[in-house]
């Protein structure tokens, strides 16, 4: 095993070889077209105005944000929050992950999927319930003050408070089954003989993880150390859950929300991509080069061991610490939906199901439901074809132009959603060519666009990460043998990184399903509404019990996603943490 | 089944998931709003025979679009009493394709300006209605807005100001709807627990035992917000201590939320003991624990701003617009808002407890309103105005209150902090000293002018932000 530097694809200077190459850049091409005509378009609409200046095409506003010491400050400290935040995730997924794939224990198979639990957290009142549960006089203090540690709940700490600390935790607590996914799956393609190597060799354990399981892993890691790290330098949720604001995604949003925007603001987010690209690029640099494999991830069968109870008991402990604390919102969320009454106690101190049962009947709730299984299933089927191509163009070919097509694949990650949703709105404005698919008709095609460029980053990086730790010699005997280039996909490539491609789409579809942005701007009449805009309508319509109708939606959606991820995991097979075993 | 059989059935079902949700996909979406039985129905369906020959089900029916941040219930009940009054009065039904854009008056006019950027002159819709009057003025002066006819008998009920808020616009281009009062919502043992004082004005508001308890709404995203901000600096004798009163209640904030209706969840979270909030929002949140939860009206100082409606530029079905904005206010329609379920012209599944604003409408029906509908022309609840400062100080002081409160809440809370523990005057001063390009109503409005300018504007609020940041910092050093 080799760590390259660079490419680990030989060079190659053969006629067939140059054609292949061609070929391949000619597709490059095509998909670097996709993007610009679908990412770069609507973003250049939006943020034209930040590149013009008393009439004229300026930087005079780049100029303006570079010396502003405020602004400066933001964007150093989402820097640091976003180190933080995938550290803290990594420390969490990595040893769970490592748990998951080196012992069997009792019960794995459903904590396998309780652990995807934290990313399906439904928008607006989830948030809703966090701040219930944080609040200064909420109902972690009320707990503190029943249980005696505290004098009465009027006398705890703001947690909403936390500040950046606050911030990092959360993110991480929220965001860690993204790289748990990942580890889990990377894993899954290392060929233990690896190990077992090591260890015959006279390495000990950590060594052999340092230095053996590790690096092995490291495509892996760094497909969802990726996601993470740019999901919390862009992320406003949690900062504005916990009213941390000085950062520059909580400085854009709070920005674009208003009615005046200054064109600074769209400089700004022309800043912010470009800081999430160079970061992301420089990462690929330092933490992204390739291994070279010699084998297949099977050489060898290896029985990873039974725990006894004692170990179960363990593992359990691990895994549910984590867990519980990441799904209390979520607990929050079913406590809401159930609660008549519910102010100054721990626990609603009324209960009733009339709101569970109002919104199940309604013929709305059907229709948002549909809609959204609708607009995420087509846009992951999307994602899933368009992200395998890009990774396989990535990782397969030396085809021209890859950094390029790499960088604008990862660029709708940092795009702010209320950017990318004007911009589809400008461009799909009455009398434009593309009025057809706008949102004042049926919004279908522009969510579907909308969704799979938001969530491409997922697929592209999951697919490559899985392709990167299979050997290409699998494929080149595929076709020596006389396999065609489709035969030597489906039968050699796609079962050897299905774990990989897995993990991507049900990350993908997940966060397809709890898209705000776009499902609030694009899908604009009722019969067109996704669960997310559903939700909202709910919490913001100011009505009595306008919270728990919401909070009720909230529990069907979780319900639902919950149930995809466990349908997902019994149409491959088995349950779905076993997937990620070779 | 061996490994390798197994791993082929995968690849066949990644396969056939993916053409599944692809052609569900393709298949459409498909849902319609659901019409209750409307004990009107069978009355109208009479009238319409009697007049157009046929009943209410066989008249043609027509489609007119409305963008609107409304709940289902409001839009419901005018879209249902609006076709059965257009049946009979014109003999056909009509069916309103609401448009929600994900938020109030800012998403709707960032909406409406990346429609129209490309110089197009139609949005594909025909009313906007609610999000704002200061939204409304801007749709109006950006030139989305088209006149509309207003009769003498709606102009005579809809007074043109109130309370120093502009009502309706003087060219027609919008017209008030209903109006909302703005007062704040607080949690009663959680005050109590804290032994600070119940508050009834908005002065309570600056006592130094609020500090960190009262969660606010941003003046330059909810305008609810910004015409309560203008009334606390109104009611002190001058700018310069009307901005201190200002500041007392600003650096008392828990947080600055986005609209008036996030901050008002917070009392029953019990993020923040206190809220300020638009009043039906305030009085719903309070209905869950009654015993608990207070929304206050505060006498005389309640900030009353309207919820107005408008016909866009290029609207595909102008004629249908101007009979719903006649329909909306009309007396009938203005009664909808404020009546109990069953009265005459009432709403027929929910109460929807808004406040009509045409006068005459609180005389005509006063016997079948929703008890909580307060009548904001009586005497004693609306506070009077300089309208001329107002109309200045607006812009000036929504940006003044981002930069010294919104944008710097961790410094400003820093400095008073410090202020309530020395009680040190020398250190207050300087706490409530204004930019000095902001010190005298002259000079502000010299700064509203030049606030109209982007380039200005974003120099003005950075220099104002650090400004304030660093007083505040070398206060709390």
């Amino acid at each position: 095993m080799t760590v390259l530097p660079k490419d680990r694809l030989p060079l190659t200077t053969s006629p067939g070889e140059r054609a292949a190459r061609r070929r391949a850049t000619a597709v490059v091409v095509v998909m670097i077209a996709l993007l610009a005509l679908l990412l770069l378009m609507p973003l250049i609409r939006a943020v034209s105005r930040g590149f013009t200046h008393d009439g004229k095409a300026s930087v005079y506003w780049f100029g303006r944000i570079l010396t502003n010491q405020i602004l400066l400050s933001e964007m150093l400290n989402s820097v640091l929050l976003a180190c933080t935040t995938t550290a803290i995730a990594l420390l969490l997924a990595v040893p769970l992950a490592m748990i998951r794939s080196s012992v069997r224990f009792r019960g794995q198979g459903v904590l396998s999927v309780l652990i995807l639990l934290p990313l399906i957290l439904p928008p607006f009142v989830g948030a809703m319930s966090m701040s219930r549960l944080l609040a200064h006089y909420g109902v972690l203090n009320q707990i503190l003050a029943r249980v005696g540690i505290l004098s009465n709940a009027a006398a705890g700490p703001d947690w909403l408070g936390g500040g950046f600390a606050g911030v990092a935790a959360l993110q991480a607590l929220h965001l860690f089954p993204i790289l748990y996914l990942n580890a889990s799956a990377a894993l899954a393609n290392i060929d233990p003989a690896y190990a077992q190597a090591a260890r015959n060799l006279g390495a000990g354990r950590w060594r052999t993880f340092r230095s053996v399981t590790l690096p092995l892993m490291r495509p892996g890691l760094f497909a969802g150390g990726t996601i993470v790290f740019i999901w919390a330098l862009t992320d406003i949720g949690t900062p504005l859950i916990l009213g941390y604001e000085r950062l520059t995604a909580v400085t854009l949003f709070k920005e674009l929300a208003r009615a005046e925007i200054n064109p600074r603001t769209y400089s700004l987010v022309f800043v912010m991509l470009t800081g999430a690209v160079t970061l992301y690029v420089l990462g690929k640099f330092v933490f992204g080069r390739s291994v070279r494999l010699d084998s297949s991830k099977a050489t060898v069968a290896v029985e990873a061991p039974r725990l006894g109870v004692v170990g179960t008991a363990w593992a359990w402990l691990a895994f549910g610490g984590v867990i519980g604390l990441a799904i209390l919102p979520h607990i929050g969320v079913v406590l809401t939906a159930i609660s008549a009454r519910w102010v100054n106690t721990i626990l609603p101190s009324q209960i009733t199901f009339d709101h569970l049962r109002f919104v199940l009947v309604r013929p709305e709730t059907r229709v948002c439901i549909m809609n959204s299984l609708r607009y995420a299933g087509a846009s992951t089927a999307v994602d899933v074809v368009i992200g395998s191509i890009i990774a396989w163009l990535l990782v397969r070919t030396r085809a021209r132009g890859r950094t390029l097509l790499d960088s604008t694949a990862m660029l709708p990650l940092a795009v702010p959603g209320l950017i990318l949703a004007a911009g589809y709105v400008a461009i799909t404005a009455r009398g434009s060519w593309l009025e057809s698919i706008g949102p004042m008709n049926n919004p279908f095609v522009i969510l579907v666009i909308a969704y799979s460029v938001r969530r491409l980053p997922f697929i592209v990086r999951g697919v490559s990460a899985g392709l990167e730790q299979i050997p290409i010699a699998l494929e080149e005997a595929s076709r020596n043998l006389g396999a065609s280039r489709p035969a030597t996909v489906l039968r050699i490539t796609l079962p050897l990184i299905a774990a990989s491609v897995l993990a991507a789409t049900v990350l993908t579809f997940s966060f397809a399903m709890l898209e705000v942005s776009d499902s609030l701007i694009l899908a604009q009449t009722e019969s067109h509404y996704p669960i997310t805009k559903e939700i909202y309508r709910q919490a913001t319509s100011g009505n009595r019990d306008a919270a728990s109708v919401a909070a009720a939606l909230g529990v069907y959606g979780m319900v639902l996603l919950g149930g995809s991820m466990a349908l997902a995991g019994a149409l491959l097979g088995r349950r779905l943490g076993a997937i990620f075993r070779a | 089944m061996n490994s390798m059989q197994r791993n082929r059935g995968r690849s066949i079902l990644v396969l056939a998931a993916l053409v599944i949700a692809l052609a569900t996909g393709s298949a459409g979406c498909a849902g319609s709003a659901q019409t209750p039985d409307d004990p009107r129905r069978s009355g109208v369906d009479e009238q319409v025979r009697r007049k157009w020959g046929k009943g209410l089900a066989d008249l043609p029916t027509l489609k007119l679009l409305a963008i609107s941040p409304h709940n289902k219930n409001i839009t419901d009940e005018y879209e249902w009493a609006f076709s059965l009054y257009h049946a009979v009065t014109f003999g056909q039904t009509v069916d309103i394709e609401w448009h929600d854009v994900g938020g109030g008056g800012s998403a709707i006019l960032s909406y409406l300006r990346n429609v129209y950027a490309g110089g197009q002159d139609s949005s594909g819709i025909d009313i906007v209605w609610g999000g704002g009057e200061h939204m409304f003025q801007r749709m109006a002066g950006e030139g989305v807005l088209e006149p509309m006819d207003l009769s003498p008998e709606v102009l005579a009920a809809i007074p043109e100001m109130f309370g120093g808020v502009t009502m309706r616009d003087p060219g027609r281009l919008w017209c008030g709807s209903a109006v909302s009062g703005f007062g704040f919502l607080y949690n009663r043992p959680v005050l109590a627990a804290l032994g600070v004082a119940e508050p009834t004005s908005w002065d309570d508001l600056t006592a130094d035992k609020m500090f960190g308890q009262i969660c606010l709404a941003d003046p330059t995203q909810s305008g609810s917000a910004a015409a309560a901000y203008e009334m606390i600096v109104q009611s002190a004798p001058d700018w310069p201590t009307g901005w201190a009163k200002l500041l007392g209640v600003l650096s008392n904030a828990w947080r600055f939320e986005g609209s008036a209706g996030a901050a008002a969840k917070a009392p029953a979270l019990g993020t923040a003991p206190v809220a300020t909030c638009i009043d039906f929002y305030g009085a719903n949140v309070a209905a869950e624990a009654p015993d608990m939860l207070v929304y206050v009206s505060p006498k005389g100082q309640t900030a009353f701003t309207p919820d107005p409606i408008g016909i866009l530029k290029g609207a595909p079905n102008r004629q249908l617009a101007q009979r719903f904005v006649d329909f909306v206010l009309s007396a009938k329609g203005q009664a909808l808002l404020a009546l109990k379920i069953g009265e005459r012209d009432g709403p027929v599944r929910t109460p929807l407890g808004r406040q009509p604003i045409r006068r005459d409408v609180y005389g005509l029906y006063a016997e079948g309103m929703s008890p909580w509908v307060v009548n904001p022309y009586e005497a004693g609840n609306e506070m009077t105005l300089d309208i001329d400062v107002r109309r200045i100080r607006y812009a000036v002081l929504k940006q003044l209150v981002r930069a010294a409160a919104v944008d710097n809440l961790a410094d400003m809370k820093a400095a008073r902090r410090v202020l309530i523990r020395t009680a040190d005057p020398a250190r207050l001063a300087e706490f409530n000293r204004l930019p000095d390009d902001v010190d005298t109503v002259a000079d502000i409005a010299e700064i509203a002018r030049r606030l109209k300018d982007p380039t200005e504007a974003e120099r003005i609020v950075s220099t104002w932000r650090r400004f304030f940041r660093d007083k505040y910092r070398g206060i709390a050093e």
